[in-house]
């Protein structure tokens, strides 16, 4: 039977194109596309708002390895060709038996990529971002795109503690680590504000470490209100894992995880390297003070 | 002894994202709405019957939570149905000659199987058409429009009995309180039957016989009832007529109800409760 006859192929193939067209014109007479609502509809209902989703199908394979290829592939060239990162304290962190939550200063929208550049490869599979659900997903598609990149899952900054609480613990119990930014936006001149006692309080309910972080040069790369990045050094200074002392409270764990990130913020003194060694030894000596 | 009640009721979202259309009023419909609504439409068009139950079966609802009620078990439970009514109920301004109403893919009887035509009927019939408080939408004697495919299939798994009750009961008679009289108790019985009920996954023999009686109501009210789209041979074993597009089912309704009928359309949002003034 040749191929324009029978039920079949092309014949089919126009019926269906054909179907296809009726019902877009269809819907294009019923909707009335080309003018305004008519003001014989009655008034728009009331809709239920769809729930906040937490964004689970970026954390399931394919896209997990999907994710991985995107990060060694495009996103760790582009942090090393762009800072040139130098990580301090990577060994505090190699053998992490357990999740911890990562809390860091937070100066620019590079610092995430610089975080993720500074773990080892395998925190770093395990390691969801809290963004801003406000800011990130208040636009569907940028937030999943974000969330395909860097493992982002929408965090809320406004009321709903106890439901955040809830979604950020159950990732912490199922094992993956925690990017949090404590400070709750960027910093507007590079400086540390203060942190939000949120952190605390998630490290105390769900009996988590915190890994204290200090990223440097991150504001000069891209600081708040600038659409792209420049090239600059960066820093990123890993501490030791803390945990809370008995009976400490979120507030008191908070400042003390602010503590931390401040101290590593500060550089060691630079002894001065000048001369020969005879002249540093004569340097380092205690010095006899003219007083006494 | 003290007892510490709690009910919760959640809201009406039965679809998620992708479907969600399906329960928005069609003037309400945005473009993507529109959209979705096509695609789905030729996917439903196109694919087989086995395919599309599973794609729809696939959904889960993504419920909220409307009321959390806890205390003292009575009081609870007014405050638990006064949430419920003021969630679902919706004024309906007087009965009417004509009632269309869209059957849904699912119900309580058939979750991950085939809606069988018996369950059309307790769907359509026994649940939809008794979503109403004080007098029902259509008026005595008045014409019940159903849409559904209604095909011949069964799981012989789940619904065993529901087969046995098509091809010869129905076929017999479809008037509940002869079959109460002739089959009831065959049914009950049945050691086969039950041997499935109670060591495999079928609901037990007597199950299709209260499906159909919970039917008894729409059958004995309406005039006539009317399945569009059904498949001919299987709506009238049901002893319903059978349409095929929803202008020949008012066409068969002047029959009953005259030229000039008033119509109202119950969309399923999925669960309402008309009052009608």
């Amino acid at each position: 039977m040749p191929w324009y006859s029978g039920d079949g192929g092309l014949l089919k193939l126009t019926g269906a194109v054909g179907s296809v067209v009726t019902d877009v014109s269809r819907v294009r007479r019923g909707w009335r596309w080309s003018s305004p609502r008519p003001h014989t509809w009655p008034e728009r209902g009331a809709v239920v708002p769809a729930p906040a989703t937490d964004l689970g199908w970026a954390r399931v394979e394919p896209v997990r390895t999907i994710r991985f290829l995107l990060q060694r592939g495009l996103l760790m060239p582009f942090t090393e060709v762009m800072a040139h990162p130098k990580v301090e304290g990577r060994e505090l962190i190699n053998e992490l038996e357990r999740p911890v939550i990562f809390a860091a200063n937070h100066s620019s929208h590079a610092d995430t990529s610089l975080v993720l550049h500074a773990l080892p490869d395998r925190a770093r599979e395990r390691t969801v971002v809290a963004a801003a659900a406000d800011y990130w997903f208040k636009r569907p598609l940028l937030g999943n795109v974000v969330s395909l990149f860097l493992n982002t899952f929408p965090f809320s900054r406004t009321g709903g503690a106890q439901g955040q609480l809830h979604s950020s613990s159950m990732l912490l119990k199922s094992g993956w680590n925690l990017v949090l930014f404590p400070e709750g936006s960027r910093s507007p001149d590079g400086r540390i504000q203060e942190f939000k006692p949120g952190v605390g309080h998630l490290a105390n309910e769900t009996g988590t470490p915190v890994v204290p972080l200090h990223i440097r040069g991150a504001h000069r790369i891209m600081p708040k209100g600038q659409k792209l990045p420049l090239p600059g050094a960066a820093r990123v200074r890993i501490g030791k894992p803390m945990t809370r002392e008995p009976k400490e409270g979120s507030r008191e764990f908070t400042a003390r995880i602010e503590k931390a990130v401040r101290a590593l913020s500060k550089d060691a003194p630079q002894p001065d390297l000048q001369g020969s060694w005879i002249e540093r030894w004569n340097a380092s000596k205690p010095r006899d003070l003219p007083y006494d | 002894m003290r007892v510490f009640h709690i009910e919760t009721t959640v809201n009406n979202l039965a679809f998620p994202a992708i479907a969600n259309f399906m329960q928005k009023r069609e003037t309400d419909w945005t473009p993507q709405d529109q959209a979705m609504f096509l695609a789905m439409k030729q996917m439903t068009d196109i694919a087989p019957p086995a395919f599309k139950r599973n794609v729809f079966h696939a959904m889960r609802a993504p419920y909220g939570m409307t009321a959390v009620n806890a205390g003292q078990v009575d009081a609870v439970h007014e405050k638990t149905l006064e949430a419920v009514r003021n969630q679902i109920a919706v004024t309906v301004e007087g009965q009417t000659d004509i009632v269309t109403l869209g059957v849904p893919y699912l119900g309580p009887y058939n979750v991950n199987a085939p809606m069988n035509p018996i369950l059309v009927a307790c769907m359509g019939l026994g649940y939809l058409f008794n979503f109403y408080r004080g007098k029902p939408v259509l008026r005595k004697g008045g014409v019940l429009v159903l849409t559904h495919p209604c095909r011949y299939e069964f799981d012989s798994v789940q619904h065993p009995s529901y087969i046995d009750y098509f091809d010869e009961v129905l076929a017999d008679t479809t008037d509940p309180i002869e079959i109460e009289k002739k089959y009831e108790l065959r049914f009950a019985e049945d050691p086969w039957f039950r041997q499935l009920y109670r060591k495999s996954h079928a609901y037990h023999g007597i199950h299709p016989h209260y499906a159909w009686i919970w039917a008894a109501h729409a059958m004995d009210h309406a005039g006539d009832i009317i399945i569009v789209g059904g498949e001919r041979d299987v709506v009238h074993r049901l002893g319903f007529k059978c349409a095929t597009t929803l202008e020949d089912a008012f066409e068969m309704a002047e029959q009953t109800v005259g030229r000039h009928p008033s119509v109202t359309h119950l969309r399923m949002p999925p669960i309402m409760l008309c009052d009608v003034e």
